[in-house]
């Protein structure tokens, strides 16, 4: 059952190349209107997924549907598809008009109307005046555009970017992130947006798809999928994750206390645990602390306030001033802490050596399941 | 940056002076002398590296070429020898002789009918080779080069054997009552030459489509561009440089075929190479053979230079090709 706005459907997709599976059963689906990221380290079969929908690789097993229709046999140019490559894949021999009317002339639209959509495209992606230069003539983020709107011009019913952004420096990279938003926006065009770049995808996406080894690990908003990972390979691959194991004890309603080799006495909310865990009192559980979740204070500076409730009593073994924040490493029992703490006290700095406190509140870590076997 | 080196530059004349007297100048005169000896050093470098090529074609191919250019000029003396002068009487007689003309003639229409066949039949099996996902079509190359690795006397032996008049095929073909002939004619000729250009133009036109961006062409598809209509915009396009190499390399070789020209071709089909060796060693008229080699050289060369002109301006307006 396709649902009524999927405009794309991916449903047990696999493709197996010789004995390697790139991508190994993906269900998906893109609703309308949305800017859906692929997001994962290369190799993990995120592009092979946007070219199956493109139509330049075949599934070997499953069926991928565009508009409701099944398109699995449907050769690349009859989809209702564009596509914006990495590295731009613009024709060298042809104008950057030529380029944009490309697609309209192959749907055989009339030649004055050409003209009109192409000199349209390029306002669009605000190159007018340049319709007669060749690309080599352009800038990487200028060919980057008008590879934008020769894709955009033939109206698809999905855009398919494969790292648009990878070729272009940093700030033009910014440049060109806060185009593509525009142009999602304004034309409220569905868009499937390859990236292995996770602050990329974490700024732009409605919802993003975390992939490795050719599988979907969490599919959400980049709220969800920062503060709820589905499991360890996305706690560790958005954002930084400190993972500490330990043994659930006593669970009620609200919360539960956890056995932490480096923190006295911890005691969490349930909710904040990922939706395919039940936890029982004595099960192993994963402990995912982001760095900002920590308070950090030196050991006997405010001691005794309060009880030792969810610290854990370290020594900082590295600290590095970033300006607006402090990174620091922080060791405790044998683990090793990632804590980031935002630069707002001139005097609460700390150096190497120092004995520190961290502190976190009940529903700061997340508990998620291990690599190995915790997803039952 | 800039203005330490404008005024490098005009310091370079007067340096040993400016070093004479010291100061400042110095440090600039002997960072220009460092200069210098590094420049020095690439150059030898360049002649060591450049030089034997050099040094090998100015001995072995200018010299001689230069040596039969001024012996086009030479008179000739039946059935002796040549003396040395400048008489022009050599080409006048390569232009006014229609055995002569006619041969120049043939030549070139061997030549362009043999690279038109060698391009259309070399480009399908070349695109193949580059864009085929058969796991067996880069052992292609390996039969496309096989070949090169006969030499042509070899192969035109073979072909003469083959295609003689009591040679094998008609040999078999007279059981049945049949005859054919191919031998010494146009066609069994272009094809003959044909095989021998075939490796060349294929080696040059995969050259090309490897260059080929394939997200180019997939782009193509994506924007609604079907399988003729991708290759005829986009791949032709591309691989225009292969096409035009191809058949500038094809052309010239033909132009100058002599091995398969004499054992296919003589005495029926008659191109200039073979002739101008039985001009030179039987008719033992070097000067009318010099002569007759470098219209063929001119031919080649204007041929060559109209089909350049030709096809850049067809580039030039490749832009609004669609």
């Amino acid at each position: 059952m396709t649902t009524a706005d999927s405009v794309v459907e991916l449903r047990g997709i696999t493709k197996r190349f010789r004995d390697v599976t790139a991508v190994d059963g993906v269900d998906l689906s893109v609703n309308q209107g949305e800017l859906l990221t692929l997001l994962g380290p290369s190799g993990c079969g995120k592009t092979t997924t946007l070219r199956m929908i493109a139509g330049f690789e075949t599934p070997s097993e499953g069926d991928v549907y565009i508009t409701g229709a099944p398109v699995t046999d449907v050769p690349a140019y009859n989809r209702d598809t564009g596509m914006v490559f990495q590295h731009y894949a613009l024709f060298p021999h042809m104008t950057v008009a030529d380029n944009i009317a490309f697609g309209l002339k192959m749907q055989g639209v009339p030649d004055d109307e050409v003209d009109e959509r192409v000199a349209d495209g390029l306002e669009m992606v605000r190159l007018g005046g340049l319709g007669d230069r060749y690309p080599s003539e352009l800038s990487g983020g200028q060919q980057q555009r008008v590879a934008l709107a020769r894709a955009l011009v033939i109206e698809p019913s999905v855009l398919l970017l494969d790292e648009p952004l990878s070729d272009l420096d940093k700030k033009l990279r910014e440049e060109m992130r806060l185009e593509i938003l525009r142009l999602h926006r304004e034309l409220d065009v569905t868009m499937v947006y390859v990236t292995h770049n996770q602050e990329e995808a974490l700024t732009i996406s409605d919802r993003m798809a975390v992939m490795s080894d050719g599988r979907v690990h969490q599919v959400g908003t980049p709220e969800e999928v920062y503060q709820s990972p589905s499991d360890e390979f996305v706690a560790d691959f958005i954002g930084n994750a400190n993972i500490l194991r330990g043994r659930a004890t006593d669970i009620d309603d609200g919360q539960y206390r956890v056995d932490l080799k480096c923190a006295s006495e911890v005691t969490l909310d349930r909710a904040a645990t990922a939706s395919s865990l039940d936890i029982a009192p004595g099960d192993d559980v994963n402990l995912l602390f982001r760095p900002e979740r920590f308070t950090i204070r030196a050991e006997n500076g405010r001691a005794g306030a309060g009880t030792d409730v969810n610290v854990v009593h370290g020594e900082v073994t590295e600290a590095t001033y970033l300006g607006s924040r402090i990174d620091y490493f922080v060791r405790a029992d044998g683990e090793q802490l990632h804590v980031v703490q935002q630069n707002i006290r001139r005097d609460d700095t700390f150096d190497a050596g120092d004995r520190v406190v961290l502190e976190f509140d009940p529903d700061g870590p997340f508990a998620i399941p291990s690599r190995s076997g915790g997803e039952a | 940056m800039s203005d330490e080196s404008a005024r490098g530059v005009p310091v370079g004349a007067d340096a040993e002076t400016d070093a004479g007297t010291g100061g400042v100048a110095g440090g600039l005169h002997e960072r220009l002398r460092a200069f210098i000896q590094r420049h020095k050093r690439e150059s030898y470098a360049g002649y060591i590296l450049a030089g034997p090529y050099l040094l090998y074609m100015g001995v072995f191919f200018l010299v001689p070429v230069a040596y039969m250019f001024a012996v086009s000029f030479f008179q000739n003396i039946p059935n002796a020898t040549m003396t040395p002068g400048f008489t022009l009487e050599n080409y006048v007689k390569v232009f006014t002789t229609p055995l002569y003309t006619n041969t120049l003639y043939t030549t070139v229409e061997i030549s362009v009918v043999s690279t038109l066949f060698t391009i259309v039949v070399s480009y399908p099996i070349a695109y193949f080779i580059v864009f085929s996902n058969w796991a067996y079509s880069k052992a292609l190359v390996l039969l496309v080069i096989a070949p090169l690795l006969v030499g042509n006397v070899v192969r035109a032996f073979g072909w003469f054997a083959l295609m003689g008049s009591s040679g094998a095929l008609n040999t078999l073909l007279g059981v049945v009552g049949l005859r054919y002939t191919l031998l010494n004619t146009k066609p069994g000729l272009v094809i003959a030459i044909s095989s021998v250009l075939m490796p060349f133009a294929i080696l040059i036109l995969m050259s090309v489509l490897y260059t080929i961006d394939e997200e180019i062409v997939e782009a193509a598809y994506n924007l609604g561009g079907n399988r003729l209509q991708t290759f005829v915009y986009v791949t032709l396009p591309l691989s225009a440089p292969g096409v035009v190499g191809a058949t500038l390399i094809s052309f010239v070789l033909t132009m100058g075929t002599f091995a398969t020209a004499q054992f296919i071709g003589m005495p029926q089909v008659p191109m200039l190479a073979p002739f101008i060796y039985s001009v030179a060693n039987t008719d033992l008229n070097w000067p009318l053979g010099a002569a007759m080699s470098f219209v063929l050289l001119g031919v080649s060369l204007l041929l060559v230079w109209l089909y350049t002109r030709v096809t850049s301006l067809q580039h030039e307006s490749d832009g609004g090709a669609i």
